[in-house]
């Protein structure tokens, strides 16, 4: 999905290869992640569909089933991620995550701590925005979402700039080992308040902090000035 | 916590504060620091103890932006631009509001190591925010233009981006950019044609007189750059570092990198052209992307993006096509007094995103 090499540019040029993820599109609501494999088909609607098909061909080109019927392959990108993901708890969309990364002025190069992982939506638009020099720590105290979460950014290569820990931040806050390094912190927690104090002890002189809250749709936004 | 005190007997007649404004003026003089004056104030006041404790906080904070107002310095980012500019000068960016920017970003795939081409006629924010993440490295944000002249992007010198990442912002007119490898013209109309922004527009027969003169006219200037552009910016890089000038962002795109987008396509497309029309954007720039690339197109009004997206449904251009309208709600949010503002900006714009397909089967 993104380049941590900084010697390759992100270019869709390249063909499918067996391995590849690709997100096969239907409709506009009807898509679908699946890892190309030489012996695999796809079973839809339109027909059965052989992966062997789609080997060497662009992303972003029509393949045809032994119906006739078509569906569109294409490259993975965090927006498409966040549509096709397996929901393991409800998940930030593309509105808020775009205006959060924004507020929280990531760029590549920022270390940004999450909690909680939940499905790893965010996680996965967090990793474009600081790719390919930076890292996102994200922590969850669920032990089996944590495990799903890691499944998730290997299949979507962008493990090497993600890190996923199981913690309970409300609890235990933080690890301290990334005491004053952090550039942002983002929670997503029931009760973030409790979380607030760790944040700041995390965050860097001019750090942003983010706290999202489904229920109220509110947006709490507080910056950090360390010694203050 | 249980209020007793409201405001029955208060009478708005201006007499509550003894204080003069010679008096306040006098303390100023003695150097009386600003929080001691309010403090003066509240004394002074004959109502301040009769009101309600949200009153009485509402008239502090009141007195300290007049009295001791406080600012934080921080660095410029993308958002705070952005929200300065819609708030100040919004036409100057086309009323690109924070959130619809943020969105232009994400739908665009906006990444490091990558070849993202704009159309940036909102002042050079478009182009900052996308630079900004972006970021050093690989990849370039290039700016392309109908005509000869590059539309303004001054705003990106607001960022305070470094030399490295200046290198990133170039430009090149699309004219260059459509000419195929071998330099022969099969130029679509749009790409010698000048944008009328505000000018009285040109009939068409003239258009197309122009079109055949302009076509031989950018040939000769296509080779004379090749060469020029080598040496230019060889000469200007050198003597610049010895002088300690940093380079300018938007410097010409280089020869080796419109040879690489010919190749490879850009990794996606951003259009903000307020004073444009979408589709006639669109037609010519989707050919310059790769396959599979997203792109995002931003628009004030509704109708020339449904126009614009009928058109690439029926052309078979794209996918994943949707229009969307960002909307944003600013909340105070004091204890017991979380409350949305009381004016909140209902026109932030609307956003064509999709996905440009193979049209090969």
């Amino acid at each position: 999905m993104l380049c941590s090499d900084g010697t390759k540019k992100l270019s869709f040029g390249g063909s499918i290869k067996d391995g590849d993820l690709v997100i096969v599109y239907e409709k506009r609501d009807v898509m679908k992640a699946v890892k190309v494999s030489e012996t695999s088909v796809l079973q839809n609607r339109f027909g059965v569909f052989k992966h062997s098909d789609w080997i060497g061909k662009p992303f972003g080109s029509k393949v045809l089933s032994n119906k006739g019927g078509y569906v569109y392959l294409l490259a993975p990108t965090p927006e498409l991620w966040t549509l096709v993901l397996s929901h393991r708890t409800q998940i930030l969309y593309i509105a808020d995550i775009s205006f959060l990364i924004t507020y929280l002025e990531i760029v590549p190069g920022s270390l940004v701590l999450e909690s909680g992982t939940g499905s790893g939506s965010l996680t996965t638009s967090l990793a474009r925005a600081v790719a390919p020099t930076g890292h996102v720590y994200t922590f969850d105290f669920h032990q089996q979402r944590a495990a799903s979460a890691r499944e998730d950014f290997q299949s979507t290569g962008v493990d090497s700039l993600v890190t996923v820990g199981v913690r309970d931040i409300q609890g235990e806050g933080f690890p301290d080992e990334y005491s004053g390094l952090a550039d942002s912190v983002f929670l997503d927690l029931p009760q973030p308040w409790l979380a607030v104090p760790s944040a700041g002890k995390m965050l860097k002189l001019d750090g942003t902090l983010e706290i999202f809250g489904h229920l109220r749709c509110s947006f709490g936004h507080l910056k950090f000035m360390k010694g203050k | 916590m249980d209020e007793c005190r409201d405001n029955r007997a208060l009478v708005d007649n201006n007499e509550a504060q003894t204080l003069t404004s010679e008096d306040i003026d006098e303390m100023r003089r003695q150097g009386v620091k600003g929080d001691e004056i309010i403090e003066a104030l509240i004394s002074n006041s004959a109502t301040y103890e009769k009101k309600t404790a949200f009153s009485q906080e509402k008239y502090r904070i009141k007195k300290q932006k007049k009295y001791a107002p406080r600012v934080l310095l921080r660095r410029p980012s993308a958002r705070s631009i952005c929200e300065a500019y819609f708030k100040k000068y919004p036409h100057r960016i086309g009323f690109l509001r924070v959130d619809a920017l943020s969105l232009l970003l994400s739908l665009a795939n906006v990444t490091a190591n990558s070849d993202i081409l704009l159309v940036d006629m909102v002042g050079g924010l478009l182009t900052g925010a996308v630079a900004e993440r972006l970021g050093a490295g690989t990849g370039y944000v290039c700016n392309t233009y109908l005509g000869s002249s590059p539309y303004p992007v001054d705003m990106v010198r607001t960022f305070n981006f470094d030399n490295e990442i200046c290198k990133r912002i170039v430009r090149a007119p699309l004219r260059d950019l459509c000419l195929d490898q071998t330099g022969t013209s099969e130029k679509p109309d749009a790409c010698n044609a000048e944008l009328n922004v505000g000018t009285s527009e040109k009939p068409d027969a003239s258009n197309a007189e122009l079109n055949g003169q302009t076509s031989s006219i950018s040939m000769e200037e296509m080779s004379l750059p090749s060469n020029h552009e080598a040496a230019d910016s060889e000469t200007t890089v050198s003597p610049q570092s010895k002088m300690g000038k940093t380079p300018k962002a938007g410097e010409k795109a280089s020869e080796e990198a419109i040879k690489s987008w010919k190749e490879n396509g850009f990794s996606s497309l951003i259009i903000a052209a307020p004073d444009a029309d979408a589709w006639s954007l669109a037609k010519d720039l989707l050919p310059l992307l790769s396959y599979s690339a997203p792109f995002a197109i931003y628009h004030q009004y509704l109708q020339p993006l449904a126009t614009c997206m009928h058109n690439l449904q029926q052309g078979k251009m794209a996918i994943g096509l949707q229009i969307s309208e960002p909307w944003l709600r600013e909340y105070q949010v004091l204890p017991s007094r979380t409350h949305p503002l009381m004016q909140m900006s209902a026109f932030g714009g609307y956003i064509l995103s999709g996905t440009k397909i193979c049209s090969c089967s």
